[in-house]
């Protein structure tokens, strides 16, 4: 095979007619991470023997019986807070260095029995919460675009690893952005499930009533292959709601034409203002969509102020909870970063944390009723190209209201798409939020803009990329 | 952004969650907790809504 990297909808569909060999395209990810992995550090625990003993396993099935579906073969890889049996699990902390869990989670089970080559565990901001930080036992994940820059966060090794071609897909978690702004920084595609969409069983917990596991894949359709399989009730979550699941590729064909589209203009130009490139590339994809036939119309939400201080308040004392134990009893085994905003949690009143959950329910009421006449909203997913990784401000999520928090708060499916390439070079994005448990139309937007646009069809120049110093 | 708070009163704060903390990161810490401050009286703002979480009891307990 060729050193192009296809998405997973082309592999599997190669895969399938046998025009391609999982071995062989397991061993062409394999190639390069050999080649690329110690300057871009996405990997905790690369897992190459059981990768290749997978795919060959998947290709003598394929070969004797078809295959199971469009995962069947396709290297993945997880963020290091899904449980593996056997493999160890490190949430990317040294609490966790050592532990290997005896059950996969849900999530787990479901790609593994769907034939999906685990490739490894992926790096993650401690716990999902603290990074990018340098006091850890592994480094800080870097993006593939330019090694010099941060990759996003939380799902850092997943959105690196999926930008550099490691691996086709993989597995992250969003409780205030850490599906989309990794997906927007490294130039992929990442969606944000419904709260309650897919299982959390066995993925070690931020925050009990923030946190969602979602897919990221380089394209809507590969977002909507995976998050088919990771899906449905699971008794073991309580969160987790007992709803069909749709076929996800279902609406993939519908373009853009009657597609309502709700601009909430006013987050990203002034409750916190974008730069200019990531403007124009927002309003230029909003002139595309219209041009193919969608509507668009102005929506007016309360200020992202509002929304982000409510989430702030839930998820640092919810975090806390989580982890006060540790911190009591481990002070020392934390990084910096995270154990700094861990305190701050512990330091928010029971009657603030029952403030907050209240005004949650006000702003989740205005969100859905704001979506009535509209199929999704847009907006911005970050304000500009990636920043130097030793140049993110240890508390500037404090400074800016964040665009992720809405959809956390209230439970919508949120994606981030890629919108072009900015001055230095690096990925663009934006930010559409769909109906609750309506993903299929929610992708139908990504993949209707992505069709239409050619920014998929652009990877980073890896063999450019110099080595850098962690 | 500033704290409303005292120094004194931010560390009691800290010191109630069982956690040893060195000075610098109290320091620091303090230094922040006024935008947690600015968070709290965004949300005390909202109106009397019903509770968030409403217990309901489950009918088969197994």
């Amino acid at each position: 095979m060729n050193d192009a990297i296809p998405t997973i909808a082309e592999a599997a569909e190669q895969i399938a007619r046998k025009a391609l060999s999982p071995v062989e395209l397991t061993q062409a990810c394999l190639d390069r991470i050999a080649r690329h992995e110690e300057t871009l550090h996405c990997f905790i625990t690369l897992t190459a023997e059981r990768a290749l003993q997978e795919a060959r396993a998947a290709e003598k099935e394929i070969a004797k019986s078809g295959s199971r579906g469009p995962l069947h073969g396709i290297p993945i890889g997880l963020k290091d807070i899904y449980e593996t049996k056997g493999i160890r699990t490190t949430a990317h902390s040294r609490q966790l260095e050592h532990y290997v869990p005896d059950a996969d989670a849900t999530t787990v089970r479901k790609l593994s029995d769907a034939g999906a080559v685990l490739m490894g565990k992926l790096a993650t901001h401690e716990f999902a919460l603290g990074g990018p930080s340098f006091d850890l036992p592994w480094p800080p994940a870097r993006n593939p675009w330019d090694p010099a820059r941060f990759t996003g966060g939380s799902s850092s090794g997943t959105g690196a690893a999926i930008a550099a071609g490691f691996v086709l897909g993989g597995t992250g978690s969003d409780t205030g952005g850490s599906i989309r702004t990794p997906a927007a920084y490294c130039g992929l595609t990442g969606i944000k499930p419904t709260y309650g969409r897919v299982s959390k069983a066995g993925i070690l917990p931020l925050s009990f009533s923030l946190d969602h596991a979602g897919p990221m894949a380089w394209t809507a359709e590969d977002c909507a292959i995976l998050l088919e399989c990771m899906a449905g009730y699971d008794p073991a979550d309580p969160t987790c709601a007992d709803r069909p699941v749709p076929a996800m590729r279902g609406e993939l064909g519908h373009g853009a034409k009657g597609l309502r589209i709700g601009v909430v203009r006013h987050f990203f130009e002034r409750d916190n203002p974008v730069g200019e490139p990531t403007l124009q590339a927002i309003d230029a994809a909003l002139e595309t969509l219209a041009a193919a036939g969608a509507t668009l119309r102005e929506i007016t939400l309360p200020p992202l102020a509002e929304w982000y201080a409510c989430g702030q308040l839930i998820n640092l004392s919810e975090s806390f909870d989580v982890h006060a134990e540790r911190l009591r009893t481990n002070f020392a085994g934390f990084g910096e970063l995270l154990r700094d905003r861990l305190l701050l949690g512990s330091t928010i009143a029971s009657s603030d944390y029952v403030h907050a959950t209240r005004r949650r329910r006000e702003l989740a009421t205005l969100l859905a009723a704001a979506m009535r006449d509209v199929d999704v909203l847009a907006f911005a997913t970050v304000t500009g190209e990636a920043p130097p990784l030793d140049g993110v401000p240890k508390w500037g999520n404090f400074e800016k209201p964040s665009f992720a928090m809405p959809a956390n708060l209230s439970g919508h499916p949120a994606m981030s798409v890629c919108t072009g390439f900015g001055p230095a070079g690096l990925p663009l994005a934006m930010q559409l939020v769909g109906k609750p448990f309506a993903e299929p139309a929610l992708l139908r937007a990504a993949h209707a803009y992505e069709r239409l646009t050619p920014w998929r069809d652009r990877r980073p120049a890896l063999a450019a990329a110099a080595a850098v110093t962690p | 952004m500033e704290a409303t708070i005292s120094r004194e009163e931010f560390a009691f704060l800290i010191r109630r969650a069982g956690v040893t903390v060195p000075e610098a990161t109290l320091d620091e810490l303090y230094g922040v907790y006024g935008y947690i401050e600015a968070s709290t009286r965004r949300v005390r703002a909202a109106g009397d809504a019903e509770p968030a979480h409403i217990f309901a009891p489950l009918e088969d307990p197994s």
